[in-house]
């Protein structure tokens, strides 16, 4: 809530606060092979599904204390593209430590890739709120 | 334009994002404020129409990188810092837009 206050006394009346995160689900690995989608598993966010639906409450506590009044809300697919499974791996220990890789995703993910010509993809629900910081 | 952000990644080439964020918010002339911005990935996106931007992140690295990643037409209106959105003080209303990007 100390965040939200802040960004409340930051904004002028009328302001607009956007908030964008993911929807609180286990994004899937997909290999895109010879134009053939196959799901090789499904990433482990527990932790990061917990701190989502922790910011949600807190975002509702905003709204319910007359913070912010809530106007639009949308979501879209944010996909990664991975050429091979190395680029996927250090993507994942460099930018998203937080998720769990099952120990067998990057030899099920190396064995479709040497099927055919593709990549590697994880497409992610993401969530996006637009609200107002009251005008009085 | 595909945001490569490494050999071999390629995040939201699609932009999808980028066209969800701008149904939303209307950043023309707007002074943004955006928390949690990272390596300056989203704030990209939207700083070229944007009257001013101030970009803060706890992580100094992600930050050294927004800096260095940044077009130069965007360089007047762009300022990226490292600073805890708990911790800031903001003594007068001074934006119109905050985008909470994936941190609250």
């Amino acid at each position: 809530m100390r965040a939200l206050r802040n960004i409340h006394s930051a904004l002028r009346p009328g302001g607009l606060l956007l908030d964008i995160h993911p929807e609180p689900k286990h994004p899937w690995l997909v290999a895109q092979v010879d134009a053939q989608a196959i799901l090789v598993g499904q990433l482990d966010e527990s932790f990061r599904i917990g701190t989502v639906r922790f910011a949600r409450a807190a975002l509702q506590r905003g709204v319910d204390d007359g913070l912010f009044i809530f106007e639009r809300e949308t979501t879209f697919i944010f996909t990664y593209h991975f050429a091979d499974v190395d680029a996927w791996l250090d993507h994942m220990a460099g930018h998203w430590a937080s998720a769990g890789v099952p120990a067998d995703m990057a030899e099920r993910a190396s064995n479709l890739l040497a099927t055919g010509a593709g990549e590697l993809r994880i497409p992610r629900e993401i969530h996006a709120a637009r609200l107002r910081k009251p005008k009085g | 334009m595909a945001i490569i952000e490494r050999l071999g990644v390629a995040l939201d080439p699609e932009e999808a994002e980028t066209r969800a964020i701008h149904d939303l918010i209307d950043f023309m002339g707007r002074d943004v404020l955006e928390i949690g911005c990272g390596d300056g990935r989203l704030t990209r996106r939207f700083a070229g129409r944007a009257r001013s931007v101030l970009g803060v992140d706890l992580d100094a690295e992600s930050i050294a990188h927004a800096s260095a990643q940044l077009p130069e037409s965007s360089h007047s209106a762009v300022t990226f810092q490292v600073a805890d959105i708990t911790a800031m003080e903001f003594p007068a209303p001074a934006f119109d837009v905050a985008i909470l990007s994936w941190s609250l």
